[in-house]
């Protein structure tokens, strides 16, 4: 449920644009990634149980690899 | 892009990718014994949001807050907010984990903390608001868009219940003053509702100072050292 000053049809205009999401392993972590056009994938969830990999700007979301 | 230049624009590519998926910069690498936590755009929380929405995702934030918490090197949470509210639940999960946190938290709202926001800027052992900085404080919308969510209003006032439970016991406000600036009519355009800007959240019992970077890193560095 949202709470937001922003409308919600702004917010879920593009619902059907959410692409599939992949999960991956890297660097002995499983990540949830969205596959690019050029091969690459950008990072969207790091899944580790180990809180200091979510301080590491080398797991960060929007990276890409 | 030609090799070399990717090369050389590497790390600012870095850069800009997380500030696309996170809302975060990093900061520089000198060792800092605070931690800055930017709190952007919407709170992602149960669903992942269409691409033209800027986010925070809970379930980065969440971990990120039990690392500051156990590493024995941070002594102090900067919680920088600019957002425009989001999920309930991820929002007063950030909320609940940053007032339980033992480290000392300082929140600093700069542009908007609206709707599920203002928890999340309570939530802080001392908080900020710039001058120029605006809250807006409403009840939480029947919206008809999500479908197969139980929006019974039965629901949406348990859900605001704790929204308003929450703000109260983390601020000075009282619960009659919060209500009444949740439900007046004639401040919003489109909403009922109220917007507080700056000074007016101090007076409101919301937030405890106005000030700005300066003044809350001092604070925060005075809770750390076991000063009030």
């Amino acid at each position: 449920m949202l709470y937001t000053i922003i409308p919600e049809e702004i917010i879920l205009a593009e619902l059907d644009k959410v692409p599939p999401l992949h999960e991956i392993a890297y660097r002995g972590r499983r990540l949830r990634v969205l596959p690019l056009p050029d091969g690459k994938y950008q990072i969207v969830q790091l899944l580790s149980t180990n809180p200091r990999d979510f301080l590491s700007p080398e797991f960060s979301p929007g990276r890409v690899i | 892009m030609v090799f070399s230049e990717q090369q050389e624009n590497k790390d600012s590519g870095t850069n800009l990718e997380v500030i696309q998926g996170l809302g975060q910069t990093q900061l520089p690498s000198n060792e800092s014994n605070i931690h800055a936590m930017t709190i952007v755009g919407q709170i992602e929380g149960h669903m992942i949001l269409p691409p033209q929405n800027k986010t925070t995702k809970y379930e980065h934030i969440i971990p990120q807050l039990v690392a500051i918490e156990q590493d024995p090197k941070i002594q102090g949470l900067l919680l920088i907010l600019n957002t425009v509210g989001g999920d309930v639940e991820a929002g007063l999960a950030i909320a609940e984990m940053v007032a339980s946190m033992s480290k000392p938290a300082v929140s600093l709202v700069l542009g908007g903390g609206h709707s599920i926001g203002v928890p999340i800027a309570v939530a802080a052992k001392y908080s900020f608001i710039a001058e120029t900085a605006t809250m807006t404080i409403h009840p939480i919308r029947l919206t008809g868009l999500v479908i197969g969510v139980p929006q019974t209003f039965d629901y949406l006032d348990k859900m605001q219940e704790r929204v308003v439970r929450f703000v109260v016991s983390n601020s000075r406000i009282t619960t009659e003053r919060f209500r009444e600036l949740m439900f007046r009519t004639g401040e919003l355009a489109r909403d009922i509702g109220t917007v507080v800007v700056g000074k007016e959240a101090v007076n409101a019992g919301l937030i405890d100072s106005v000030g700005g970077l300066g003044e809350a890193l001092a604070k925060l560095r005075s809770l750390a050292r076991g000063e009030h």
